[in-house]
């Protein structure tokens, strides 16, 4: 028998979640820009001087140049 | 069987009665696991101090206060316990409705106060909720910190549930006691705490018997 009508298949596992993700808790406190999340960083400004030009030398903005410095640095240590 | 000691209204006494409901289990021989699902920590406090303290019969006790997890966690747990008692809310957080989610019963501790009566909307709104996604969710209300002796509040907030069909009054009310505060703080149940308070004994003998029992009595009006 592969038909199941009972009440419990029909009320799924998304829903669930979905009810448990609505709770105040559940929000992210962060702002949202497209695909990423904004944050405050504070950075030295002999650091931020050496990204900058280290940024202008590679045609990139500061903040990919970040980014990538963080993405490559974070698959070294997790590789 | 998972028992949720819940309330959206902080104060009203979820972390004291829901220890106390499994160390009635533990004295009884159940093996019971305690998830507490506050941030604040104090039920995993209280059993800290009992099992630091080498009191037996132990609880084993764990905290979730993210929703998900403590519904992933508890899923895996329940099957190795007798009884899973939950002490969730304060507000409404992903804790309280993943234990809304997977729970037998719910037991709403409520104070015979204008504000808490008040709040019953909230919790009984989440429970609503709650419906939409699974069946068979048992809602109790109790009241709790209860004046002591005949009060009028009692029975007026008693009678205010009428207004939530949802939520069903346990006719086993906790009474203002100083032994139910200082039971929780040495992490034992009243029935241990000397001197002994006979008749918290007997109301959380009470309570235990209606919230862990086949057999729900319900106060019919």
């Amino acid at each position: 028998m592969t038909i199941n009508r009972g009440a419990s298949a029909r009320k799924s596992i998304k829903p669930a979640e979905a009810f448990i993700g609505s709770a105040p808790d559940a929000r992210r406190k962060g702002v949202i820009r497209g695909r990423k999340e904004q944050i405050t960083l504070t950075i030295a400004p002999e650091l931020l001087a050496k990204v900058d030009a280290l940024a202008g030398r590679m045609g990139q903005s500061r903040a990919a140049l970040i980014n990538r410095a963080i993405y490559e640095l974070a698959e070294r240590v997790t590789a | 069987m998972i028992v949720t000691v819940g309330n959206t209204k902080g104060g009203v006494g979820k972390t004291t009665m829901a220890v106390q409901l499994a160390l009635a289990r533990a004295l009884a021989g159940r093996d019971v696991l305690v998830v507490d699902g506050d941030r604040q920590g104090s039920a995993q406090m209280a059993i800290a101090v009992r099992t630091e303290a080498g009191r037996l019969p132990g609880l084993t006790c764990v905290q979730y206060p993210d929703g998900p997890v403590l519904r992933a966690q508890v899923q895996r747990l329940a099957t190795k316990y007798d009884d899973v008692v939950i002490d969730a809310g304060g507000r409404d957080s992903t804790a309280l409705r993943a234990a809304l989610i997977l729970s037998d019963r719910l037991i709403v501790p409520f104070l015979p106060r204008s504000v808490d009566v008040w709040a019953l909307a909230d919790i009984a709104g989440l429970v609503d909720e709650a419906d939409a996604v699974r069946d068979g969710l048992q809602a109790f209300a109790v009241l709790n910190a209860a004046d002591p002796g005949a009060s009028g509040d009692n029975a007026e907030a008693a009678a205010a549930l009428a207004d939530f069909p949802r939520l069903v009054l346990l006719d086993a009310p906790i009474r203002r006691r100083k032994a139910f505060a200082n039971a929780l703080g040495l992490g034992l149940s009243v029935a241990e705490l000397t001197p002994r308070d006979a008749k918290a004994c007997e109301e959380l003998a009470a309570l235990a018997f209606m919230v862990f029992g086949d057999q729900v009595n319900i106060k019919a009006d």
